[in-house]
């Protein structure tokens, strides 16, 4: 009789995975990760407080600038740690396959790394839910962060287990840090293949394919590098490289194009009645607020002929009935969904509305001096508080003559300056 | 071979050496680029006072390894000068070079903040070293100076010059108190303990 014996089933790496992802430098890793990214965070909290875009910028930052360097650091420690142990020798006599080992060796790294994001990402969206009016951070931004934290994870585990000098790990973050860094200061379209680079969202979205080519271009680089120092058949490393050469040419050529106009933000929102306060569709819960800011300025203006009949924070700023105004930006109009620096707001709006973009030949002119000195006069009058007036119009005759004028003159002669408020000809502006 | 060679050779002396020159050497080319592009100035030299003491930092640290430390404590001479010689003759070259690594504006992210930034970070390299093991000493500093990068507010002085003091561009005068004051701590602190026994 023969005795033919069954196959022996391997056990699966569940068991394995588990204990390398509660022990060793995993967990540190995902701690350092969230540390960095929460002091990073908790100390610009008033620059990105309350806006989706300004938060998500400074995190993807934060995280690709600083824990990608850390994570490829921390996994290049992991990566050398058999040789650090004299184990290889042992593992070598275990049945275990080879890239399994680094697998379940590596895998926890990138995990714990993306893990300690997650965390910054849930405490920075928690701390700006409450003032951004609805809204919520780009997914597709997520995506790339983490997808770049995992890659450079196992690049660093590939770089550990080749190189064996113990100033690897330091070196390679410093390395890592250029590498990411770097394009930063330069503005071609090849930048965009660093998955560092700053984007510019405020207007703009990412195109649907944009979350999944990063991916491809961080990953395929990563499994890559990895596959080549852990398979038996290195030659496997091709296909994940291919993967990433064959995304590469469709993100230099796109470039900026991987970006397209935001409808939110290009939607004006406004105020009823009259004047219109408008905003873009981002901060249509802050009209409540500017329109308060600005009650002093347009309560002045009622009723006057050519006085703008909209407020709005974009070009055109010089249409008849229309007129500029800043946009309450976090970081110094808006701390935490409260419009801040009032005064300054106003006194911004006045000059815009007052602006008369005129070509240089005529500064200078005794005529041009006269009209500068009624402009800013009237737009002290305009902010109507005497601290700011004293602020940003300090000693000026022409104010306290347009203060001491009888109402219905006062009226009467704004009018008239309001009909040439952006006249280039100094002899429209009537005499204060 | 005599005895200090054996010292030098068992703790990579040369090798560190090596390494702080090209540190230094990096820190001025890196230096040099960042002033020479448009649009920026002297304080663009930032990332290299950030990075240059924490590589130096970490190329020191590593180099207070040893590999047979039950063997080190069995000797009758006492340890401690040797290894406070052993960490002022890597720190005090690795300032200096890399202090000429960013002349100019000392007010800017210069010499004075890039020797402040080297002592620090060491000091921070040396008390890891006695505290987690000289192989992973890179790492506390690692994750301090990146918590700090950004975090750290544009304006110099106040309260940051304490908590920020690698970010800060040079004359604080609280930033060099705490900067000396880790490198005093890291000093003591591996000369009386040295380097903590690694078990793998």
């Amino acid at each position: 009789m023969t005795v033919t014996e069954a196959p022996v089933r391997r056990k699966a790496p569940g068991p394995a995975l588990r204990t390398e992802v509660r022990r060793g430098v995993g967990p540190w890793t995902g701690l350092c990760t969230a540390l960095t990214l929460g002091v990073t965070m908790a100390a610009k909290a008033d620059q990105w407080q309350g806006d989706w875009i300004e938060t998500q910028s400074l995190l993807h930052t934060g995280a690709t600038l600083l824990a990608c360097p850390l994570a490829a650091a921390a996994a290049c420690w992991q990566g050398a740690r058999d040789h650090r142990r004299s184990t290889d020798e042992l593992w070598r006599s275990t049945p275990r396959a080879r890239w399994q080992r680094m697998a379940v060796a590596a895998l926890p790294l990138a995990l714990w790394a993306v893990a300690g994001y997650v965390v910054a990402l849930a405490g920075s969206s928690a701390a700006t839910w409450p003032y951004a009016g609805g809204g919520g951070p780009l997914l597709s931004l997520v995506v790339v962060d983490a997808a770049a934290l995992a890659a450079m994870a196992l690049l660093g585990f590939a770089v550990g287990v080749l190189c064996r000098w113990r100033l690897a790990a330091p070196v390679l973050a410093v390395l890592m840090y250029l590498l990411l860094g770097v394009p930063n200061y330069s503005e071609t379209s090849t930048q965009y293949l660093d998955p560092a680079v700053q984007y510019v969202l405020w207007d703009r979205l990412p195109v649907w394919w944009f979350a999944p080519a990063m991916a491809a271009w961080t990953g395929g680089l990563a499994v890559a590098a990895l596959t080549a120092v852990a398979a038996r058949r290195r030659l496997a490393a091709l296909v994940p490289l291919a993967v990433a050469a064959a995304v590469a040419p469709l993100i230099v050529s796109t470039g900026d194009g991987m970006f397209r106009d935001d409808p939110a933000a290009h939607r004006i929102a406004c105020t009823e009645g009259s004047p219109q306060i408008c905003l873009s569709g981002h901060q249509e819960h802050l009209l409540p607020q500017v329109t308060e800011a600005l009650s002093g300025l347009t309560g002045r203006l009622e009723g006057l002929p050519g006085a703008p009949k909209r407020y709005v924070d974009r070009p055109p700023a010089q249409h008849a009935d229309e007129a500029r105004m800043p946009t309450p930006n976090v970081g110094w109009y808006l701390l935490r969904g409260r419009l801040q620096h009032k005064e300054d707001f106003a006194w911004q709006v006045a000059r815009q509305l007052l602006d008369r973009d005129c070509p240089v030949h005529e500064a200078g002119s005794r005529s041009w001096n006269r009209v500068t000195g009624t402009d800013i006069a009237v737009a002290g009058w305009l902010i109507g508080s005497h601290t700011a007036q004293m602020t940003y119009v300090p000693d000026s005759p022409e104010l306290r003559r347009l203060e001491a004028m009888p109402d219905a003159g006062r009226r009467a002669w704004l009018g008239r300056y309001m009909s040439a408020r952006n006249s280039c000809d100094a002899s429209k502006v009537p005499v204060l | 071979m005599s005895l200090p060679v054996l010292y030098l050779r068992s703790r990579a002396l040369p090798r560190t050496a090596a390494a702080l020159a090209c540190t230094a050497l990096l820190a001025a080319w890196a230096a040099h680029w960042l002033q020479a592009q448009p649009h920026l100035t002297h304080g663009a030299r930032v990332p290299v006072l950030a990075l240059a003491p924490l590589l130096a930092s970490s190329a020191i640290g590593t180099s207070l390894y040893a590999a047979a430390d039950e063997l080190d404590r069995t000797a009758v001479r006492r340890w401690w000068p040797r290894r406070l010689a052993h960490l002022l003759a890597l720190t005090v070259p690795a300032a200096a070079a890399l202090a000429l690594a960013v002349p100019g504006h000392p007010e800017a992210f210069g010499a004075p903040g890039m020797v402040r930034n080297v002592l620090g970070a060491t000091g921070v390299a040396a008390a890891s070293a006695a505290l987690i093991g000289a192989r992973l000493s890179w790492l506390p500093m690692t994750v301090y100076g990146g918590a700090v990068y950004l975090a750290a507010p544009r304006t110099p002085g106040g309260a940051a010059s304490v908590w920020a003091w690698p970010m800060q561009p040079g004359p604080q005068v609280w930033a060099w108190a705490v900067a000396s004051a880790a490198f005093a701590a890291g000093a003591v602190l591996y000369a009386v303990r040295g380097a903590r026994r690694e078990r793998d």
